[in-house]
């Protein structure tokens, strides 16, 4: 049973590596590279941490490591929760690991497996650094270090097995949204009623006139006083950090073991035995939709036939859109928070650049980190991509059709979020519209560099055999390019907007139309060049 | 009220054009002239005012906001340009302005029209304005008078939308644009780059800006003047200009004047020196050094200068001067490719030499400092700390002595730690940068090769066949597909999945192809009907060039797929209209033929669901109807029957012969040997990318030889004299 | 880059943002609006007399050996919540008594010879400040000479 287990589980990280195998040299050699990382990693989470406790005067303890770690776990259970429910029952590859010649529960605890290896690794990446920082800055003792090492290994069992044995009622509760799409629906509005309340109520919270340097001490010791309380929730972290900092070990260890052998006993009789039924579930599709009739259309120009075609696509895969967009949903939200406290400030005359500084940059930062759809736009095409290549018209429309809907729902997502600044006063009415603009003109230019990434390096091949976009360089590409340009034009509306505030305006609207300019006309020669040559 | 005159006026002036121009088509270019005559006049009442907007100095007038006034000069530096085009296109006629006149002059006119009150205050300097003024009313008759000739542009514009489309040039457009700014509004251009409304800047002086934009403009005008004339005179015009450098650079200095104050060991001094030997020596270690340690110092020195005076002193233009060679001269050498482009191995030479450098200035800054003042790299004084609190605090506090012979040398070791440390991440962050423009310097390298290699194609194909291109490249052919010497090679791989294919298969046939995995049945598929390019060779469907003229040869192609890709979320009917607009087939045909089909195959229920719910053989079946909506000359398909039932099967081949009865021709793939037998007039064998054997049905009935047996025997390597003997091959092109 | 960490990236750069600006954006101190305390004073309940000439006074048993008394107790101020505020206590003869940190005013029986004058006082982190003075007087010498509640030394 181990080696069959183990053969699986090589067989599923093997799956996700694109490395060949090593020879004994090479493994070393990637080790050692690894370790290297994670001791920078832990250097710079060591000096920002210094910076924090001896520059701010933050407190860095055993309080607020309970808090930074239970908090950063709660979220991974979560986000472990609703990837284990894709892994475990919607994944391509169950079709082939159920086929083996291996036990369901063998494939479940392979599963598993890899997920806590995952797990492992970015727990190695991040919280490894984190524990030592706050050990060399604490002065602890050997025996917090040889703990914190333990507990990294203890620690990815909490969002494995609490994630496999919450995946079950989620799996469910999935499939009733899908087979009722109004609760779907109030589902959505309830999420967004929540967030309109816990919006106005953070927003609520925030003093007026804010002042962080005179209010500094009150905001530590509340801070200090929320941690305290917050800790109460922490669970089996806060036996966790007990042990490490040498408090009952013995008790807290036991419970700890329990805890973990209690999850364990409940995920071997509970989700194990409901497997196998779940996953091979989820390979049926005989989902009949119920479809209006539509009457046969005369011919339409291209444009017009791709921009129907993605636009019905648009509105049938409303989840995907989403989630593709979900950034962009969050953008009006995050700019309105962050505007409001600016306006609880009273700024100078640079504080008022900063802060038109700083909405560009936030705007752009979430505004182009959608434009990932142009830079895999092509990509996504994948099989169906062959249509294009064979149709005797100028098919490198469908570009300008794709363009037109990132387009669209990005500016109205920007309008919305100046509709939000100009309601929390943060700036001038003229500004609001004018960051606006800038916002918009950049934006646009991102989305035809990202489309530009995606012509000339398409993916055609890996979307069409896999169905994902995990690792697709341009996805990368397109988000750095985003940062880059939020990073330029967030400095340069500080600088040119305090050496005057009119011309600078008009300065920065000249340079956010040239880029765009520059980027239309490079992106037509672009085109008109690599789009032909795109082969399948 | 107003606003409705500007409006109707502007509508009667393009339309009394158009109806003028459609009544005397022959007159069309003496009538715009005519109207263009009239703006002139109109446009030259302005002399006879002066504008009160015109006296408006650093942005602030008490009857206009900075703001709208900004707003103002933008528009007037707009109107000028679209005032200059009305004015000379109608007269002498050019495809740019004519699209300018066409597309931008409109927009300006409706941005006039909706500012027309603030124009009116901008020119009469109160908001007590009166519209029946003369200014105000020339400005109306300019305003329709524009508007009218443009609007009659831009209906020729959308009228002839489809010539005129082809035919723009967005470059062209842009270019022409800015150089028409440029022309008529340099004032914008020197407030945007030297000042601010109507003052220098005084934080970055006109001449610090004039020195960075010449820093900027200088290396690239030498890199387009050099970049076709071969690394040779490349390297030769660079050690012209590093010698002149270093002869500026020593021009003034007098040995006998130079002490331990004054010796050339900054950065960018020594710089001037390592450049001069990099070049004239070819030593790479150095040019490495000056790459990326003197381009960032130099670069730095510009930005934060140690001189604010008049660029008329030698000792001032000397500091720009050096530092602009300092600064372009390594990064000349790299893009017009005198050096190789960098690696690991050579930023770490780099890394060596300015270690040496650091070190040596630690030392020399700490001995000369006990008896004189010097700060060489700035590691004594304050010009980088005063920049930072955290570095100045670091410097003062944190020192290192040390007393040899009663002489105490002084060093701010953590200071220095960190400027060491700081610039090499500065080296490595410049190395990134670096790599992004080479990336990018390829990429746009292999993007004018391949548009010349397009127009050079365009340019052959014209002499081929004439001007008209949509005509058969081989009129002969247009009833075939013809396959000759194609070999097709993939990107990254040495080895021909193709090599020299020839083949022809003519109309009325169903011709089927076999061959082992990986044998080039889908290369060839793909590459003929326009998937994937061809590497030698060439491929002509119905008479045209697959290459050459994709279009009109696609035109004529229906390909049913391996992979049976389709839109999950789109309906049957939806995806078939889809493809139906993509093949321009009208809508009756359209209509009849999905009828006929969906018949056919039994998907009349199916054809309103989401193609999610289909089948795999209704997806099949869906592909086969959509290859087919536009009726094509030529039917190509790649293993249609994989996966199918057998009665889906059946349709589909008993399709397949109907269309090679009706005149068609069927290609298809597949590895079902009994299939190909049954239902091809031909078949052909490819084994590793070569034809290896071609057979008719005929031929095989009349010698009673099984197609399995044939090919079983050509697929295995030692093929028997026997069977070689009944073999009775059209063409072989066995190797 | 997946959309997580760039939607964390956003709300760290928004919170960098809000104290960037408030760190460096923020009005000159001498050109910040002054936010001064309204009101600050030893309690009445806690207060015996008042003199003439406006002192308070708090009789105090000093018989008991090192009385102490929790001055936070006994003052009262409008609180503020938009800004710092540290509250300080000074006594104007140290050799008499003593105050801790914590506001515990401590009074050796041997020392306590004469009066002694407690001072409160409150600042605010924009510099304002604000404060109120009570003498703290022995409870046998109620019936002395009223010349000495107004500052005198004792009598003896």
């Amino acid at each position: 049973m181990f080696e069959r287990i183990k053969i699986l589980t090589l067989l599923q990280l093997g799956g996700k590596s694109r490395r060949r195998a090593h020879t004994k040299n090479q493994t070393i050699v990637n080790c050692l590279i690894k370790a290297l990382i994670i001791s920078a990693i832990t250097v710079a989470i060591y000096m920002v941490l210094g910076l924090i406790k001896s520059t701010l005067s933050f407190p860095i303890n055993k309080s607020v490591l309970t808090f930074l770690l239970f908090v950063s776990q709660y979220i991974g259970i979560l986000t472990c929760t609703v990837s284990l429910s894709s892994v475990l029952y919607s994944s391509r590859d169950n079709a082939i690991l159920l086929s083996y010649p291996a036990k369901p529960n063998e494939v479940f605890v392979s599963k598993l497996v890899v997920a806590y290896l995952g797990e492992f690794n970015k727990n190695l990446y991040f919280l490894f650094p984190v524990f030592f920082s706050f050990g060399l800055l604490n002065g602890c003792g050997v025996w917090y270090f040889i703990s914190s090492i333990i507990m990294l290994l203890f620690m990815p069992i909490f969002p494995v097995f609490i994630g496999a044995l919450l995946s079950i009622p989620l799996q469910y509760i999935k499939k009733l949204l899908n087979r009722f799409p109004i609760a779907y629906a109030i589902l959505i509005l309830l999420v967004v009623v929540a967030l309109f309340w816990g919006v106005a109520a953070f927003v609520a919270i925030i003093p007026k006139p804010l002042r962080l340097l005179a209010m500094y001490n009150r905001f530590i010791n509340g801070f200090l006083t929320f941690v305290a309380s917050a800790n109460q929730f922490g669970l089996f972290y806060n036996f966790m950090t007990n042990i490490m900092y040498s408090v009952n070990i013995g008790l807290n260890l036991l419970w700890l073991v329990l805890i973990v052998v209690g999850i364990m006993l409940l995920t071997n009789y509970v989700s194990m035995p409901l497997y196998f039924n779940l996953a091979s579930r989820s390979n049926e599709h005989a989902v009949k939709s119920k479809t209006k009739k539509i009457k046969i259309q005369p011919a339409r120009p291209t444009l017009l036939a791709f921009l129907t075609k993605e636009v019905k696509l648009t509105f049938r895969n409303i989840n995907k859109v989403m989630n593709d967009y979900f950034l962009i949903l969050m953008m009006p939200v995050v700019l309105y928070i962050m505007n409001v406290a600016f306006s609880a400030i009273v700024v100078s005359r640079l504080g008022q650049c900063m802060i038109t500084g700083f909405n560009v940059l936030v705007g752009m930062v979430m505004v182009t980190a959608c434009n990932t759809q142009s830079a895999t736009a092509i990509t996504v095409e994948g099989g169906e991509f062959v249509l294009l290549k064979t149709a005797p018209s100028k098919t490198s429309n469908m570009v300008w059709a794709k363009m037109l809907i990132n387009v669209a729902i990005s500016t109205f997502f920007i309008f919305a979020s100046a509709i939000m600044m100009s309601v929390s006063q943060a700036v001038t009415i003229q500004h609001t519209w004018l960051i606006f603009l800038t916002i918009a003109l950049a934006n646009f230019s991102h989305i035809l560099w990202s489309f530009q990434l995606d012509i000339t390096n398409p993916r055609l091949r890996d979307y069409a055999e896999s169905g994902k976009l995990d690792g697709n360089p341009n996805v990368n590409k397109s988000v750095r390019i985003g940062l880059l340009i939020g990073l330029v034009f967030g400095i340069f509306s500080i600088i040119l907007l305090n050496e005057n505030m009119t011309i600078g305006w008009v300065k920065i609207i000249c340079i956010a139309l040239a880029l765009l300019i520059f980027r239309l006309l490079l992106f037509v020669k672009n085109l008109k060049v690599f789009f032909k040559r795109i082969e399948y | 009220m107003i606003y409705a005159i500007l409006v109707c006026g502007v509508a009667i002036i393009s339309t009394l054009l158009i109806l003028l121009t459609k009544k005397f088509p022959a007159k069309t270019s003496l009538i715009l002239r005519i109207f263009a005559y009239i703006f002139i006049a109109a446009y030259v009442v302005r002399l006879v005012h002066n504008d009160a907007f015109d006296r408006i100095y650093g942005g602030l007038s008490d009857y206009m906001s900075t703001s709208m006034i900004a707003m103002m000069m933008g528009l007037r530096a707009l109107t000028m340009i679209s005032a200059i085009v009305t004015c000379i296109e109608p007269i002498r006629s050019s495809k740019t302005c004519k699209d300018i006149l066409s597309l931008f002059v409109p927009i300006v006119t409706i941005l006039n029209i909706i500012f027309f009150r603030q124009h009116i205050i901008a020119f009469a300097g109160t908001t007590n304005i009166n519209y029946v003024s003369i200014r105000a009313i020339q400005f109306a008759i300019e305003t329709m008078l524009m508007g009218g000739i443009s609007a009659y542009y831009l209906y020729g514009f959308v009228t002839n939308w489809k010539e005129r489309r082809s035919s723009f040039r967005l470059g062209s457009f842009f270019a022409v644009l800015g150089f028409l700014l440029l022309a008529c509004f340099p004032v914008g251009i020197f407030q945007g780059l030297f000042g601010e409304f109507g003052d220098e800047a005084t934080g970055f002086t006109f001449t610090h800006r004039v020195m960075l934009y010449l820093t900027c403009i200088i290396p690239i005008v030498i890199y387009f003047a050099y970049r076709n004339k071969g690394v040779d005179r490349a390297r030769t015009m660079l050690i012209y200009l590093s010698t002149a450098c270093l002869v500026l650079f020593t021009y003034t200095i007098n040995i006998n004047n130079l002490s331990y104050t004054n010796l050339p060991l900054h950065l960018c001094n020594t710089g001037v020196f390592l450049i001069f030997i990099a070049y004239v020596f070819n030593v790479k270690s150095i040019y490495y050094f000056t790459f990326f340690v003197n381009v960032i110092g130099a670069l730095f020195a510009m930005v934060l200068p140690d001189t604010d005076g008049s660029v008329f002193l030698l000792s001032n233009i000397r500091f720009w001067v050096d530092h602009m060679y300092v600064f372009f001269l390594p990064i000349l050498g790299m893009v017009l490719k005198v050096f190789p482009r960098p690696n690991f191995k050579m930023i770490r030479g780099a890394i060596y030499v300015f270690s040496i450098y650091f070190v040596a200035m630690i030392i020399a800054n700490a001995w000369i400092n006990t008896f004189a003042s010097v700060d060489y790299f700035f590691l004594q004084g304050d010009t980088v700390s005063k920049h930072a609190d955290f570095l100045y605090n670091w410097q003062q506090l944190y020192k290192l002595s040390v007393t040899i012979n009663g002489i105490t040398y002084t060093t701010a070791w953590v200071y220095d730690i960190f400027i060491y440390f700081g610039y090499i991440l500065l080296m490595f962050i410049i190395w990134i940068f670096y790599d992004a423009i080479f990336k990018t310097q390829d990429h746009y390298t292999r993007l004018i090769e391949l548009q010349k290699s397009d127009m050079l194609d365009i340019r052959e194909l014209r002499k081929k066949i004439g001007n008209d291109i949509t005509k058969p490249i081989n009129p002969r052919g247009k009833n075939m597909i013809k396959i000759s010497h194609f070999t097709k090679i993939y990107a990254g791989s040495d080895r021909k999945a193709v090599d020299d294919f020839s083949l022809t298969v003519k109309a009325g046939q169903v011709f089927g192809f076999i061959g082992h995995n990986g044998a080039g049945k889908s290369t060839l598929i793909k590459s003929l009907v326009g998937i994937q390019s061809i590497t030698s060779g060439s491929i002509e469907v119905c008479g045209y060039d697959i290459t050459k003229q994709p279009l009109q040869a696609k035109l004529n192609i229906g390909y049913v797929s391996d992979n049976h890709a389709v839109y999950e979320k789109l309906t049957g009917r939806e995806y078939i209209n889809y493809v139906a607009d993509l093949y321009l087939v009208s809508k009756e045909d359209r209509e009849a033929r999905l009828a006929r089909y969906a018949k056919m195959f039994h998907l009349e229920n199916d054809l309103d669901r989401e193609i999610k719910g289909y089948s795999h053989g209704m997806k099949q079946k869906l592909v086969v109807i959509a290859s087919i909506i536009h009726n094509p000359k030529v039917w190509v398909l790649d293993e249609p029957l994989t996966g199918l039932d057998p009665i889906s099967s059946f349709q589909i081949k008993s399709l397949m012969r109907e269309m090679a009865d009706a005149g068609h021709i069927v290609f298809f793939s597949s590895h079902v040997i009994e299939v190909l037998e049954k239902l091809c007039d031909r078949v052909a064998i490819i084994k590793q990318g070569h034809l290896v054997g071609e057979y008719t049905s005929d031929q095989l009935k009349t010698k009673k030889m099984s197609l399995e047996d044939i090919y079983l025997d050509v697929a295995d390597e030692a093929v028997t004299s026997d069977v070689k003997n009944t073999i009775v091959t059209g063409t072989t092109n066995s190797k | 880059m997946s959309k997580k960490v760039s939607l964390m990236l956003s709300i760290v750069v928004a919170l960098f943002g809000i104290i960037f600006v408030s760190v460096y954006g923020k009005l000159p101190e001498n050109l910040y609006p002054k936010i001064y305390m309204k009101e600050l004073y030893f309690q009445d309940q806690y207060v015996d007399e008042v003199s003439k000439n406006g002192n308070k006074i708090i009789y105090f048993d000093v018989s008991q050996d090192n009385l102490s008394i929790n001055l936070y107790n006994m003052v009262a101020y409008a609180p503020l919540d938009t800004t710092d505020i540290t509250i300080s206590f000074s006594v104007d003869k140290p050799e008499m008594a003593t105050i801790t940190r914590t506001g515990m005013l401590t009074i050796g029986e041997a020392q306590w010879r004469k009066f002694v004058v407690i001072e409160v006082t409150i600042k605010s982190m924009d510099g304002s400040e604000l404060s109120d003075k009570v003498m703290i007087v022995n409870q046998n010498q109620k019936d002395n000479n009223h010349e000495i509640y107004d500052g005198d030394d004792w009598i003896i």
